[in-house]
């Protein structure tokens, strides 16, 4: 049990590391990518909600430890995108098909670029945090990662596939 | 349609926790253990730094013309450190003339250097081509503050601290639209103004009157009107001069002589 926790925490640093450090040095396009959600909605599906929810509190922490924006965007950012992904997944995308992982992964980039960008700009205000300018160079570095989140996705989805057999059609035979 | 549950009671004890902990950060009960987090992990950041670095570094040179990268780049270094060299003469020269007009001596270029290494580069959420800004591992606690400029091993200028933490700083890049320095051209009529990046690509000194003439290749360095800021620290050439015959103004656009990829140790300089 205390081993489970210990590997999870270091798996979660790790993680929240190589986000910051390994991937931004890494040259364009490649930097924008966003392992972190990635990781978030592939442990959501394949997982749980609540052990999605555990990492994606921590993965906030850490990037709002590391990063100069808004202390609690990334937080609330990851956690929203979760929330609702897990909405969907449990509601509308409950076969965890190919689109299903697509679906999940764009609806939770898009809400997490939302939310950090009005929380990001509504904290500017009061504090000297950081503020994010909406721009033709913004909107190109979101759609960028948009794609490198949802190729990687597709990774993740045929690396599982490829390992064992959860998610493949099962088609019920009514011959004898 | 299918039925939609939402567990009203769980999201918004879900939301306390989150407002408790950006509650207890605001109030700094949080900024300890967040500064001894960082300084426990600075170390693995610059390992991961270096790598990511690395791969970098290895994929620009793919990118460019294979053959005649090696001796591009030894040539580049070279003449980095030439004009960096020759801009510290004509500095050291100019304050000559004057010390010797004005018969009297003081102690210029009295600064002291700390080493730092690149932990991160850029936010995750706000990594667009025009924002380029490092972090690295020293901050508050190394005597670091607002303002003060970072040069490579050649001592050619990368940027200035734009924000300081205990055991970290961010720093916008010299390319980037945010970083103003103080600085003058080395020209004929001693061009001073402010140069500011420009699409995280190049730095512009706008606003400089027609009257002056300016030259391609001509080296723009610090003018020392800043505080911390020493003169005479390159910050780059004149690569292109933008004249309109019906404005009153041109526009300098200077090309820095760091390549920001390539970055993994810096010094912040600091005077005494």
């Amino acid at each position: 049990m205390y081993l489970k926790i210990f590997l999870n925490i270091l798996l979660i640093v790790f993680l929240a590391l190589l986000q910051a450090s390994f991937v931004s040095a890494l040259p364009s396009p490649f930097a924008n990518i966003n392992i972190l959600l990635v990781v978030l909605v592939y442990v959501l599906i394949v997982g749980s909600f609540e052990i999605s929810f555990i990492y994606a509190l921590s993965f906030g922490f850490l990037m709002d430890m590391f990063s100069f924006m808004s202390f609690g965007s990334h937080i609330f950012g990851f956690l929203f995108s979760i929330v609702v992904a897990n909405f969907l997944l449990v509601n509308f995308f409950t076969n965890r098909s190919f689109y299903a992982f697509l679906a999940l992964i764009l609806s939770a980039s898009v809400l997490n670029f939302f939310i950090v960008y009005i929380y990001s700009n509504a904290i500017s205000f009061f504090t000297d945090a950081d503020y994010i300018i909406f721009n033709q160079s913004f909107a190109t570095f979101a759609i960028k990662q948009l794609g490198l989140n949802m190729a990687l996705m597709l990774v993740l989805y045929y690396l599982t596939n490829f390992l064992n057999n959860r998610f493949r059609p099962v088609f019920l035979s009514t011959k004898k | 349609m299918p039925k939609i549950k939402i567990n009203t009671r769980r999201y918004f004890s879900y939301l306390a926790v989150i407002g408790l902990l950006i509650f207890l950060h605001f109030i700094g009960i949080l900024r300890p253990i967040e500064g001894f987090l960082v300084g426990l992990t600075n170390p693995i950041s610059e390992f991961f730094h270096k790598s990511g670095s690395g791969i970098s570094s290895i994929y620009g040179q793919q990118v460019d013309k294979r053959d005649h990268n090696l001796i591009i780049a030894e040539l580049q270094k070279e003449n980095r450190e030439l004009l960096a060299e020759n801009a510290r003469l004509v500095t050291v020269e100019e304050e000559n003339e004057y010390l010797r007009n004005q018969i009297e001596f003081r102690k210029n270029n009295n600064y002291k250097y700390v080493l730092a290494e690149i932990i991160s580069r850029n936010d995750l959420m706000n990594n667009s081509s025009e924002e380029k800004s490092i972090i690295i591992n020293k901050g508050s606690n190394d005597n670091l503050g607002n303002g003060m400029v970072l040069i490579d091993s050649e001592g050619v200028v990368i940027g200035k601290i734009i924000e300081t933490r205990e055991n970290v700083s961010k720093a916008c890049l010299s390319i980037d639209r945010q970083c103003k320095f103080a600085s003058a051209i080395q020209n004929v009529d001693r061009t001073s103004g402010v140069v500011e990046g420009e699409l995280g690509l190049t730095i512009k000194m706008d606003y400089i009157p027609q009257t002056e003439i300016l030259e391609e290749d001509d080296i723009v360095v610090t003018s020392g009107l800043e505080e911390n800021i020493p003169r005479g620290l390159v910050l780059g050439k004149v690569s292109e001069v933008i004249r309109d015959n019906n404005s009153l103004w041109q526009k300098a656009v200077i090309e820095p002589l760091v390549d920001f990829n390539d970055l993994t140790l810096i010094s912040v300089v600091y005077l005494e």
